[in-house]
């Protein structure tokens, strides 16, 4: 076999491995679509397409009380823990000295602590303290602990090029500290900051254990999909699982998108 | 400089960190129209100053006070000056009209007078045809000008620059040289101008600051600075020279060198006591340089290199004892040859003297 031809099949080998772990990576959630968009969502192959799952889910009021609370447990945590991880960024990275290290490690570290284990804790901790029942606020707190260490790893991550006399160029030029901040550093560090925000709003959307042990009776979607289970998968948890899917595709796409119109104005 | 011309007033000066001095009782008048260097090796403790001055940073003790008001304890954004980086750090995210419209748009001027500033400012610096362009889409010296401009277009009490050549390629730091101070003259406002380029320092400025180990060194006009250092320091750190090691004869009139059989007249007007240890520091272009062969008295070397340095060439001598001393003698077409022997003298007038580790 000559070099040429041999060059030729380990690519055509290599792009079939691309896509079989693209395959393995995507298979599920395009099942999914096809599940919520088929009149038989059991077997939906050869697909037949209706909206029925849709409707369905529409007309479905526990599902559509999920979805709110789902939506505000999500964008609270998402804001409270992106502001916290920024203040800690900003400490970290500016003010951490020798011990820069040992304070990102001690913010990232609850990352590896379990969410059962987290949600758990904060159940009993609140209560003890507070003897504050779980409610919203309560699963807001203990979801932006969880995403706190996210939020600080990636802002940290895509701040440690900041150079910080940039804010002292702009004060030198006139500028007070607050506008400095909101003309200069806010609008060099959005990506950072989206990506923080995007991250953990996705996080505490899809986070079943946290809420499920601070919410007590009121329903998010990740628990209501969970007790539907129970009763038999039903095709509007389908059409419910392609819907979140949309919705964080649909983040990080315009994230990326965000992040390549900065690079070209750079 | 008569207090009543003080314009920028540092009055005793210090900064500590913990321990650390990092800026010593340093006091320091400057006058309306003045170009000051301060100079100094990394480490110095210049750079805190500039800051000092700035506001970025605050003194221990002491005060700074510009046009006689106290602004010791004014932020940086009230204090109505301009600053120059080294790194430029112009904000990325903004073209270079909206850069140099920044500090106006700060002190709320309206859009008539930023209008006209930007025009002004693009015209002397030529910039008028990048004012759309973003800072990555410039060159190193095209992004110095805008640094310089952002500095400049609000008329700032004062303009303090920060290294602002050492990203610069060599050609293009000697022309700014001349434009900087161009600008200095024609604005009329005290450009501050920090670096560790003793060549920057004297090419550009009125006077010169030496600045060491946090303290003030030196205070004069360049060309003193240049001819006459006050201490070892100075005579090592500005201008390029060789340092001898001496005694002074026990009848007081001569200096004997150390290492080498040689000896020259002590000047008259410097007061040392025979047997005093000395430093002779003689800059590298005031060298006397004699084939050996037509006698005279010096130390003897051989010339084991030549460097050509445009009108300037650069002897490399090597002494009999393995030192090697550079010499700068203007170009000629018959150089002194390789491995020539050669005789190394100086005029008394032309070497610094000082007791020696003083």
């Amino acid at each position: 076999m000559s070099p040429h031809v041999s060059d030729a099949i380990a690519k055509w080998l290599l792009a079939a491995f691309v896509i079989l772990v693209f395959a393995f990576l995507y298979m599920p959630i395009v099942h999914i679509l096809f599940a919520s968009l088929s009149s038989r969502p059991n077997f939906p192959y050869p697909p037949e397409f209706n909206f029925a799952s849709y409707v369905r889910l529409s007309n479905n009021t526990v599902y559509q009380s999920a979805f709110l609370n789902s939506l505000l447990l999500a964008s609270c945590t998402a804001v409270l823990s992106t502001v916290l991880g920024f203040l800690a960024t900003i400490g970290v990275l500016r003010f951490g000295g020798r011990r820069a290290l040992f304070y990102a490690i001690l913010f990232a570290a609850p990352l590896f602590v379990s969410e059962i284990m987290l949600g758990i804790s904060s159940m009993a901790l609140y209560y003890l303290l507070f003897e504050l029942q779980g409610n919203m606020v309560t699963a807001i707190i203990a979801n932006a602990v969880h995403c706190f260490s996210f939020c600080f790893l990636i802002m940290a991550a895509m701040l440690y090029k900041y150079d910080w006399r940039m804010n002292e160029a702009a004060i030198v030029c006139g500028a007070s500290p607050v506008r400095s901040f909101l003309e200069i550093m806010l609008p060099i560090t959005w990506p950072a900051i989206m990506g923080s925000l995007i991250t953990a709003f996705v996080l505490s959307l899809n986070g079943l254990d946290i809420s499920f042990y601070l919410l007590g009776a009121t329903p998010t979607m990740p628990s209501v999909a969970w007790g539907a289970l129970r009763y038999g998968v039903k095709p509007e948890l389908y059409a419910l699982s392609t819907l979140i899917n949309l919705v964080v595709f649909g983040l990080v796409l315009g994230l990326l998108v965000s992040i390549r119109l900065k690079r070209k104005d750079a | 400089m008569r207090q009543s011309d003080s314009y920028i007033r540092i009055d005793n000066v210090s900064r500590r960190y913990g321990a650390v001095k990092a800026l010593d009782s340093v006091t320091l008048d400057i006058a309306k129209e003045e170009f000051i260097a301060i100079l100094g090796p990394s480490g110095s403790g210049k750079s805190t100053l500039l800051r000092l001055i700035a506001g970025l940073d605050r003194p221990t003790e002491g005060h700074i006070s510009f046009e006689g008001k106290d602004v010791t304890g004014l932020p940086p954004h009230k204090r109505g000056i301009g600053m120059v980086f080294q790194e430029f750090l112009l904000f990325p995210h903004r073209t270079v009209r909206e850069n140099l419209a920044f500090p106006l748009r700060m002190r709320r001027e309206p859009q008539t007078v930023i209008d006209e500033r930007l025009e002004w400012v693009a015209g002397v610096l030529s910039l008028t045809a990048l004012l759309d362009r973003y800072p990555s889409q410039l060159s190193g010296g095209q992004q110095q000008r805008v640094a310089l401009g952002r500095g400049l277009i609000a008329r700032p009490t004062l303009l303090l620059l920060d290294e602002p050549l050492a990203n610069l390629d060599r050609e293009l730091r000697q022309e700014m040289e001349v434009e900087i101070r161009r600008y200095q003259k024609q604005l009329g406002i005290p450009f501050i101008y920090v670096t560790h380029n003793q060549e920057e320092a004297l090419s550009m400025s009125d006077r010169i600051a030496v600045i060491h180990n946090g303290r003030l060194e030196a205070l004069d006009v360049r060309q003193a600075i240049y001819d006459s250092p006050p201490t070892p320091f100075v005579a090592r750190f500005v201008g390029k020279s060789t340092k001898f090691q001496g005694t002074v004869t026990p009848d007081g009139k001569t200096v004997r060198l150390a290492r080498y059989d040689h000896e020259f007249p002590l000047p008259p007007q410097e007061k040392f006591q025979p047997g005093d240890a000395l430093d002779v520091f003689v800059k590298n272009e005031r060298f006397d340089l004699s084939p050996k062969s037509e006698g005279g008295s010096g130390i003897v070397c051989t010339v084991s290199d030549i460097v050509l340095r445009g009108p300037f060439l650069e002897y490399i001598l090597e002494t009999d004892r393995g030192d090697t001393v550079i010499v700068v003698k203007p170009k000629r077409n018959d150089p002194l040859p390789i491995q020539e022997r050669v005789l190394l003298s100086w005029a008394p007038s032309d070497c610094h003297i000082f007791k020696a580790g003083s």
